[in-house]
């Protein structure tokens, strides 16, 4: 019983940092995903390159390498440089790991979102523009006040889809060594001999994800009352 | 002089010449119509005349007041205001689907009335007010704080009368188009013909001087025109001109002052419904007569 129990405390402490991995890789890759999308779709010929190459690169390649890349690059660097990483950011190692994964993974994910936005804002009709112009909005108005919420109802089902999978992907933080809830479960796997936090290590995946889709529900009726 | 006068307009999509000089000039209040067979230009003409295509050539005059010459450049924000001179409703309505019927009519004015506020704020406070310039140099922060504090609640309250005046003004029009019973309603509740009559509404929302219909009734199905076509009729006032681009011929005739024959990106002929339908004169105009009379 009391196994369990550190067992389970142990699993929580690594679904922290799970949830945690997820909840700082949304609140930045959302946002970033919007600016990329913007300048894949942009008129300025060299930005919509620069930035389809970007998007290229990073969906063509595994997010294990770019998590790899990000976090050696600057270890590189700095060994060049005679430079202590650690004390020159003034973190621990640990925390300096995690902020590599979450660049890492804010980077992968933006370049997804901003596909995604790219197919919804690509989808409105070019006639909604059109009413906004002759009715005399600016042009970012007409983004805020027409555009924007088609586009939110349209992208519901495959950014639920992208979310899904980040959670899951939350995973790959181990690489760097980052404690996360898969991690932490292979630890007690072997430090109790059993299987069992891998199985609770899968409940915890599936009840977070659960609730992430009854939220993406609940968000699809909401936005129900209208078609677009 | 004309109220409305436009001056041998030209448009090209790629190589292809869209329109090959147009000229033609309305007096407030005339209702024109605009007939023609597909791809003759009629609706490249309206857009032209609301900016959301620039022609290539040519110039665009409203009382006597140049708003739009193709050999400048116009900032974005000068095709903004010079646009409201015109109003659209578009073939296929383009009704915003998330608001309701009343919030589509309110938006533009609503929209309007933040940035006129917003400018009004703004030119306050950079001081063309020269007294409020001296009393900014005396008095304390907290005051200040007080001050702005005050403004703001006074600019909220301008604005939520603003806002107040904009929904009547919406409520009004749409009952005007007889859908006083469902302002509620979102479009995607709404028949074809309730939803254009909604896009008139909001059209008219901003009060344009020269209202354009393109093909107003085109998307709807045949029972519905009836309706959308006796709120147009209704529309007709001495305080604004209509250009409508139709096929519905029988109502060209009975509401246009004028009719405009566009064939092959050039006015073919033009004059009084009675000379277009009874007496045509070019060849294409009678053969566009006949074909439309055998397709009835």
């Amino acid at each position: 019983m009391e196994e369990l129990v550190k067992i389970l405390q142990e699993l929580a402490s690594g679904f922290g940092t799970t949830a945690l991995l997820f909840f700082v890789t949304l609140v930045f890759a959302l946002p970033l995903g919007l600016i990329i999308s913007f300048g894949s779709m942009s008129r300025f010929k060299p930005l919509k390159y620069l930035m389809k190459a970007i998007i290229w690169v990073i969906r063509g390649t595994p997010l294990m390498l770019q998590i790899l890349l990000v976090s050696f690059l600057p270890q590189f660097v700095f060994r060049i440089m005679n430079k202590d990483l650690t004390a020159f950011f003034g973190i621990s190692m640990n925390a300096l790991m995690f902020i590599f994964v979450a660049i890492a993974f804010i980077l992968n994910y933006a370049c997804y979102f901003s596909e995604i936005f790219r197919a919804g804002i690509e989808a409105i009709p070019r006639g909604q523009y059109e009413a906004g112009q002759v009715l005399g909005m600016k042009k970012s108005r007409i983004f805020f006040s027409v555009i924007l919420m088609q586009v939110v109802k349209r992208i519901i089902p495959p950014m639920s889809n992208e979310i899904i999978t980040l959670v899951k992907d939350t995973a790959l933080a181990q690489v760097l060594g980052v404690v996360d809830l898969l991690n932490a479960a292979n630890h007690a796997v072997n430090e109790y001999v059993v299987l069992t936090p891998l199985l609770y290590a899968a409940l915890f995946y599936l009840i977070f994800n659960g609730l992430l889709t009854i939220l993406f529900n609940v968000a699809e009726k909401k936005l129900s009352y209208y078609k677009v | 002089m004309s109220f409305l006068e436009v001056k041998n307009l030209h448009k090209s999509f790629g190589g292809t010449q869209v329109l090959k000089g147009i000229d033609f000039s309305l007096q407030k209040g005339d209702v024109v119509s605009v007939i023609g067979s597909s791809g003759s230009g009629k609706t490249t003409l309206l857009r032209c005349l609301n900016f959301l295509e620039l022609a290539d050539m040519g110039s665009v005059c409203v009382h006597g007041e140049e708003i739009f010459n193709a050999t400048k450049k116009y900032a974005d924000r000068d095709l903004r205001e010079n646009r409201l001179h015109f109003g659209l409703v578009f073939q296929g309505f383009n009704l915003f689907p998330q608001y309701t019927a009343l919030k589509n009519v309110r938006l533009p004015l609503d929209i309007q009335t933040g940035e006129r506020l917003k400018n009004a704020r703004k030119a306050r406070k950079s001081g063309k007010d020269p007294a409020g310039a001296a009393e900014k140099e005396k008095i304390s922060v907290l005051r200040k704080i007080r001050a702005w504090l005050a403004e703001n609640k006074a600019c909220a309250e301008e604005r939520k009368r603003a806002f107040a005046d904009n929904a009547l003004k919406a409520e009004k029009l749409l009952r005007d188009v007889g859908l006083g019973e469902k302002m509620n309603n979102y479009p995607c509740e709404l028949s074809g013909g309730q939803c254009q009559r909604v896009a008139i509404a909001r059209a008219l929302a901003l009060e344009p001087e020269i209202l354009c219909f393109d093909e107003p009734t085109s998307a709807l199905d045949p029972e519905l025109t009836g309706e959308v076509l006796r709120v147009i009729r209704s529309l007709k006032s001495p305080d604004r001109a209509m250009i409508i681009v139709t096929h519905e011929m029988q109502f060209a005739a009975e509401i246009s002052d004028r009719i405009i024959f566009m064939a092959d990106g050039v006015i073919e002929e033009a004059g009084t419904p009675q000379q277009i339908f009874r007496e045509p004169k070019s060849e294409k105009l009678k053969a566009f007569l006949r074909n439309y009379a055998e397709n009835r």
